[in-house]
């Protein structure tokens, strides 16, 4: 059963995804959702506080995503973590590296809500 | 026809055979094309040295005279730094920002009411808002091509420039620097962002799926 409370932490530098992502979640259901600006954010908050879903952008200053992904893979802490890449980098290379350092899905941009949900329920099971 | 547009035409076909062969060009590609091109090229037989210096000096010109249109268009305020007049992106981006935030503020009003209605006008409205919410991936997306066409304006702009210099001669300045994208190079996997692809080149999600599946890590 899936926990609708869980906490996700929404990683994205441009304010206007991070408020679309947030509120494409908050029409699946979840509304335990935290934000941070940019990888570095995003660590300092997982190593504050219990998160239980991480989505992230790609391409971001001054740590990526890939960068996030490997110091969450890292931690031992944090590396149970699912992760979600959303990102309009779309080329092979970016996808066969997310992968081969743990990414649990890959979302291209521009997507939808159902793409969102398909690969959550992927991850979590169905909700 | 004179060097500057041979010039013109031999990028353009071999950029377009080299797209062909790699798919999507760097800014790096593109750079190392146009120097290896100018390179190649020599003057007309009744042309000297300097008139083939002169073409490309126009062509820096031609260049900045394109900023400038850019910065006036767009309304990109300029700056300077240490190194001189940067330009930034932040008003366009900014600008297709508040917009879509004004979108989104009024979708969430839209979204507030319907949720009292309740029952089936909640869910056509929850439905409709959730596309328009989908439909807003807009302006990052255009945020990031623009950041792209003003970097490849940008290094092509360099190189001409370095060409300018071999050859002794300098771009009149007209007081608009180099046009920088504010966000600096992420961390060492900088070299893997290339960022949108176009419509025709950019796998579909379930290309990206069959993709995602099939790699091993």
């Amino acid at each position: 059963m899936v926990d609708k409370n869980m906490a996700i932490l929404v990683v994205e530098d441009n304010n206007t995804m991070r408020r679309i992502v947030q509120n494409l979640l908050r029409q699946l259901g979840f509304g335990n959702i935290l934000e941070a600006i940019d990888g570095a954010d995003a660590l300092i908050k997982l190593r504050e506080r219990k998160v239980d879903f991480i989505i992230s952008d790609w391409n971001m200053a001054p740590m990526t995503g890939l960068d996030l992904l490997k110091q969450v893979r890292a931690d031992a802490n944090l590396k149970h973590i699912p992760f979600i890449m959303v990102t309009a980098e779309s080329k092979t290379d970016n996808i066969i590296i997310a992968k081969q350092h743990g990414v649990s899905n890959y979302i291209v941009k521009p997507f939808s809500a159902e793409t969102l949900k398909s690969k959550m329920v992927s991850i979590i099971g169905a909700f | 026809m004179n060097v500057q547009a041979k010039l013109g035409n031999a990028l353009f076909d071999q950029l377009t055979k080299l797209r062909t062969q790699k798919g999507a060009l760097s800014m790096e590609d593109v750079g190392a094309l146009f120097e290896q091109l100018s390179a190649t090229l020599h003057p007309p037989e009744n042309s000297t040295e300097t008139g083939f210096s002169d073409e490309i000096r126009k062509l820096a010109i031609f260049i900045e005279q394109t900023k400038n249109e850019i910065v006036n268009i767009a309304g990109i305020q300029e700056t300077q730094d240490k190194e001189g007049a940067t330009l930034h992106l932040d008003a366009v981006i900014k600008t297709t920002e508040n917009a879509t935030q004004t979108i989104m503020d009024a979708v969430d009003a839209i979204q507030a009411t319907a949720d009292k209605v309740g029952g089936e006008c909640q869910k056509s409205v929850a439905e409709s808002v959730t596309k328009i919410y989908e439909a807003c991936n807009f302006q990052d997306l255009t945020g990031q091509r623009l950041s792209k066409v003003i970097k490849m304006i940008d290094e092509i702009d360099a190189r001409i420039n370095n060409l300018l210099k071999l050859s002794g001669k300098q771009v009149t300045s007209s007081g608009q620097g180099k046009l920088e994208i504010v966000k600096p190079a992420p961390g060492n996997s900088g070299h893997l962002l290339s960022g949108p692809q176009l419509p025709d080149a950019a796998p579909s999600q379930a290309d990206i799926d069959a993709l995602f599946a099939s790699g091993k890590p």
